[in-house]
């Protein structure tokens, strides 16, 4: 059975982004458990070839145990809260907070042992390292591509804010984006610069 | 070009290969850069072998490209990783997940904490490439874990002997030794048996009071 998916899509310059995600149930698997799933589309204006990426984005077993009528809630929930997830974590790596960023792919995935804190097994942390890695790639596509089209922008407008202050405030703008529940689309490309060119 | 350079470590019915392949990369028919993978070949007596590899390292090319010393060049980076590799899972059996993710984030940079500026580009770049030595490691971990539970170690009479001095941990120190030693071969059987009788043998001296060193 598919379940629902969420979706946002967003845009810079000439480069189109579509976060989607969606909760697979693991066949045959009691109690209900599953992954749900990030996938990452990155479109060119004019370009026909699309970059796909996809990672899994977090197991989820005993919350479903005895839950079977609200698995399809559950997972639209979850697949919104994954794709408003992904777009803050981009909009960390955009404003450059990496500590912050770092510190939430820990607060998730657990792949930083902490000497009488958090006492992890050797597993748990390389398991942990696995799913923040497998994460980790479709983030830095996205990134570098956002970043291209920065550049690219800049280039064409003759925009008088360089790229660097650029993408600070494209990381603020994808931080809010992330906190709208109900916004699926939003256009960053800077209007004032639009209208000038 | 490409140089290859295998460990061998033999446990019960479980020979892993460890192979570390340092080769240039190739773009528009022009030698561009350079690519150090670490391949785990697990082939269990009987059945089929099987592979899983990640890339240790990648960059752009030495500045022996194109010389007599690119081939002792490959050739030490290869056994560099290999030797790497086997180090940190010596460190998986030693349960030091602490000591693994410092060593990891020394070689990969990828923990932003104490860091000037750690840029976003290399933070996520560098979690994704130790994300799959990490997956890689697990595997390889878990698959020499079986081959102990499996071998004479678990017999009930060595079991009870050995488990006092920690079995995996002895394990850990015996790759780790063989890591640092730089031979070609180890059977791990043999080199934990002597390891294990030793410890034993100064546990004995030291409950006799005598000082050990």
């Amino acid at each position: 059975m598919e379940y629902p998916f969420a979706e946002k899509c967003l845009k810079f310059g000439d480069l189109t982004i579509v976060v989607r995600a969606q909760w697979h149930r693991w066949p045959n698997s009691e109690p209900p458990s599953g992954t749900t799933e990030i996938t990452v589309t990155l479109m060119r204006d004019g370009i026909d070839a699309r970059i796909v990426k996809t990672a899994p984005f977090r197991k989820t077993d005993w919350p479903l145990r005895g839950l079977e009528h609200e698995i399809p809630r559950y997972a639209k929930a979850e697949a919104e809260r994954s794709v408003n997830v992904f777009l803050h974590w981009l909009g960390l790596a955009m404003t450059g907070d990496m500590w912050g960023l770092f510190m939430e792919l820990d607060d998730l995935y657990r792949c930083r042992p902490i000497e009488g804190l958090r006492e992890l097994t050797v597993l748990d942390f390389l398991s942990g390292l696995r799913d923040a890695g497998r994460i980790a790639e479709p983030l830095f596509v996205t990134f570098t591509h956002l970043l291209c089209a920065i550049h690219v922008f800049c280039l064409q407008n003759n925009s008088e804010i360089d790229a660097t202050t650029m993408s600070i405030r494209l990381g603020e703008w994808l931080l809010a984006f992330a906190e709208e529940r109900d916004k699926r689309f939003a256009d960053f490309t800077p209007k004032e610069v639009n209208a000038n060119a | 070009m490409r140089v290859k350079e295998q460990k061998v470590v033999r446990m019960d019915k479980l020979t892993l290969t460890v192979e570390g392949v340092w080769m240039t990369t190739w773009r528009d028919g022009v030698e561009r850069g350079e690519e150090t993978r670490v391949r785990a070949i697990v082939h269990w007596a009987g059945e089929k072998p099987w592979s899983i590899s990640c890339v240790m390292d990648d960059g752009v090319l030495s500045p022996y490209a194109g010389t007599e010393l690119a081939r002792q060049y490959g050739s030490a980076m290869a056994d560099r990783h290999a030797r790497q590799f086997l180090r940190w899972l010596g460190m998986c059996f030693t349960d030091e997940a602490s000591r693994l993710f410092n060593s990891l984030d020394s070689a990969y940079l990828f923990n932003p904490e104490y860091r000037q500026k750690p840029s976003a580009i290399d933070t996520c770049w560098r979690l994704a490439c130790v994300g799959v030595i990490a997956s890689t490691l697990a595997i390889t971990f878990n698959q020499l874990r079986v081959a102990v539970c499996k071998s004479f170690v678990f017999d009930i009479e060595n079991y009870r002997k050995y488990v006092p001095l920690g079995i995996y941990e002895i394990v850990g120190e015996c790759l780790c030794n063989f890591a640092n030693a730089g031979g070609e071969e180890l059977d791990l059987a043999a080199a934990f048996v002597e390891l294990a009788e030793q410890r034993l043998k100064e546990k004995e001296v030291s409950a006799d009071g005598v000082s050990v060193r």
